[in-house]
């Protein structure tokens, strides 16, 4: 059989006729649109509200005010260790984060304006549609993976998952939605894989470099030949579905087969009857073992090919997709421990619901951020870390008041959330929880320094209007934008965040 | 059948008769004659397609993929397409097939075509075209007549007549877009069978081939 190079593979691709052959081999660049390369935006969709009072936001037990008839403040046992200016709950894995990012985080109040998970998600990573309806990482996508193959891929789950609403945005920087990490990367050939290679049938198409260009051929035909002159293509040439498949074909799936992303992102091993990759003349990437040493419990045991833990496949994923060069921006969001409810568990359990799903996030978080450290940015002599930031979108908080047992808790606007990047200015906790009512607070953007809530009753809420109430999504948006280096017209942030 | 209509209208009527169409193009998943000795092959100055005013294509979502394959290769559904011989790509490849995934919290479609939307239609095709092309072999072993692959006297040479050719040819357009191909079609597919073979493939690699190709047309893929 034949031996192609990547050349003859590049050549034979580009001979399909897709758009990306109308490119030129150019388009497959790792060039970024900033003179010194992308940035990359992690986002933990925490769903069904994280609460900022029980991580790094939390009332002292014995600050906490108990009102008769309505019980006490929801309140820790906290831990502000040497040197930072983070309060933590007194628990191990929040306390670790802190000790190992504090320099590179910022924990801030904000206030959500929806209640609804759905709502308040999308509007969480929308900024409710301030920059022209686009999604963080749609805008991130426009700005640095412009020339990547999956610049935008969304792990998420309901409202973290929705597209945004500019009409003017190319059609690649929407989220690439994925359900299951392990299997994904099976979508990024359109025939690799695809064909058993130990049936022998003694077939051309069975060896993975000769149906590489077979295959190049039949598009070429397709595309140059097939698709113009049969009567459907001349009576609906112009219909756009069948542009935009077309499009999708030429570009972005031109340039994940380009760049082998069916093997360069596969994090698991052959797995034998579980996922018998050989046997289809597929490697995985050579990152395989160092992924697994991270996120040990990224991969499945059984033909259900769901992963042991999916948020640890979600981050694995996440990382092979940034080290790839494919992604510039990834979605992550916790799938519960239940699968399905993960912060919302609250309202049966406040405080152990709150528990684990902290713990998963935060634990999670710090084994894809040691793993991004550890990767160099080209030969840049920055690790993929530097040029990071990770957001916990905490959707909306939850009610403030401990009433006693295993209570349970509705949901609230009141909340903070918490970033992670050496792109901003770290070891900073903005705004104050409040003892008498469990309301965190705003802060002057510039300096930082914490509005109180000192003439409120004990018990008693702030009003809507109340000036000093947390930054809602529109400047957290702006804000995490500009820490990407990404601006807009009547970009609203915060700068004491970016420093 | 909706493809065959929208040709219909498409062609309007001083052009093609419905009742000649219906015959030469019938999806009824039986035919393995070869077609007409011409092979079935219709003078494209009969089609003189008229660009649609009002093109609203949908793409065939994973269910009517799976169903039009179904017929046109006459496959079980869990014979299609099997990721690695166990994911069954109706439920893996279900979110850029246009479907939803209640267990990931994603209740409405899609609305765009994703990026992995092609690459997953043509991996459904192909192997399904690949699984047929196992099916018919182990048929023919067996001194059965092969169901679709059914016109190449030798598959596993490196020669075909030009008959044998336009008549698999013929098979797979009724099959998989229930029609005739066009002359310039049955030409078009024949020089795939020679491009192909000089880089080294068989007959009945071709085969496979010509089915992925016309099988991800989008005249397959849409509606």
């Amino acid at each position: 059989m034949a031996r192609l190079s990547r050349r003859d593979l590049l050549q034979a691709m580009a001979a399909s006729g897709g758009l990306a052959a109308a490119a030129g081999l150019g388009a497959f660049s790792r060039s970024a649109q900033g003179a010194d390369g992308p940035r990359f935006l992690i986002t933990f969709g925490c769903f069904g509200g994280a609460s900022m009072l029980d991580c790094y936001m939390p009332v002292s037990s014995s600050e906490a005010l108990t009102v008769e008839g309505r019980g006490t403040v929801i309140s820790y046992d906290t831990v502000q260790p040497e040197g930072s200016n983070i309060r933590s709950v007194n628990r191990s894995i929040p306390t670790q984060f802190l000790d190992l990012y504090r320099d590179q985080m910022v924990v801030l109040g904000y206030q959500a304006s929806s209640v609804n998970h759905f709502t308040a998600q999308a509007r969480s990573v929308n900024g409710r549609g301030i920059y022209a309806g686009r999604t963080l990482g749609e805008a991130v996508a426009a700005v640095h993976g412009a020339s990547m193959a999956m610049p935008n891929v969304n792990m998420g789950r309901g409202g973290y998952s929705e597209p945004g609403l500019d009409p003017t945005l190319d059609v690649r920087f929407r989220p690439e939605i994925v359900t299951n990490p392990v299997t994904f990367p099976l979508s990024a050939s359109g025939w690799r894989g695809v064909i058993e290679q130990s049936e022998g049938e003694g077939l051309a198409i069975q060896d993975p470099e000769m149906m590489a260009l077979l295959v190049a051929h039949s598009r070429e035909l397709r595309e140059g030949t097939l698709e113009q002159l049969s009567p459907f293509a001349k009576t609906f040439g112009g219909a756009r579905r069948r542009q935009e498949l077309l499009y999708a074909r030429g570009e972005s799936g031109a340039r994940m087969e380009v760049d082998d992303l069916i093997q360069q992102l596969f994090f698991v091993p052959d797995l034998g009857e579980v996922l018998p990759l050989s046997r289809y003349g597929l490697t995985p990437s050579e990152e395989v073992d160092r992924v697994l040493s991270y996120l040990p419990d990224a991969f499945p045991t059984d033909v259900s090919g769901t992963p042991r833990d999916r948020l640890q496949a979600q981050a694995a994923l996440a990382y092979m997709l940034i080290k790839s060069g494919a992604s510039a921006s990834v979605t992550l969001t916790d799938p519960g421990t239940d699968g399905f409810l993960a912060f919302d568990q609250s309202h049966q359990s406040h405080r152990s619901a709150q528990e684990a799903h902290w713990d998963r996030v935060l634990n999670v978080a710090a084994r894809l951020i040691e793993l991004l450290k550890t990767a160099e940015y080209q030969d840049s002599g920055q690790s993929l870390w530097d040029r990071s930031l990770v957001l916990f979108a905490t959707e909306f908080g939850r009610d403030k008041w401990d009433t006693g047992g295993s209570f349970g808790t509705g949901h609230h606007l009141n909340n903070g959330l918490l970033m992670v990047s050496p792109l901003i200015k770290g070891n900073q906790s903005l705004g104050r929880p409040d003892p008498n009512n469990g309301f965190i607070s705003g802060f002057d953007p510039d300096t930082g320094e914490a509005y109180a809530f000192d003439d409120i009753a004990p018990g008693q809420d702030p009003l809507f209007t109340d000036e000093r109430l947390p930054p809602g999504e529109e400047p957290v948006f702006g804000t995490v934008l500009a820490a990407l280096g990404i601006s807009y017209d009547g970009q609203e942030t915060l700068p004491v965040v970016l420093g | 059948m909706t493809l065959l209509l929208l040709s219909l209208l498409a062609c309007g009527p001083d052009t093609t008769k419905p009742g000649d169409t219906l015959d030469g193009g019938s999806n009824d998943g039986g035919s393995s004659d070869g077609g007409s000795s011409d092979g079935g092959a219709t003078d494209p100055g009969e089609l003189p397609a008229a660009a649609a005013a009002r093109a609203d294509l949908r793409l065939k979502r994973w269910r009517q993929l799976s169903l039009d394959l179904e017929t046109a290769l006459e496959l079980p559904g869990d014979a299609l397409c099997l990721e690695t011989g166990l994911y069954d790509c109706r439920d893996m490849h279900v979110v850029p097939l246009g479907g939803t995934s209640v267990p990931n919290g994603l209740y409405d479609t899609i609305n765009t075509v994703a990026a992995t939307t092609g690459l997953a239609m043509e991996r459904f095709v192909l192997q399904a075209c690949w699984n047929r092309a196992k099916a018919d072999k182990a048929l023919l072993e067996a001194g059965q007549p092969a169901v679709v692959f059914s016109h190449l006297s030798d598959p596993m040479g490196t020669s075909a007549t030009a008959e044998e050719l336009n008549a698999q040819t013929s098979e797979l357009y009724r099959r998989l877009l229930a029609r005739d191909p066009l002359q310039a079609e049955l030409d078009a597919l024949a020089g795939l069978h020679g491009t192909v073979l000089a880089e080294g493939a068989k007959n009945a690699d071709w085969a496979v081939l010509a089915c992925f190709t016309i099988g991800t047309t989008t005249e397959a893929l849409t509606y």
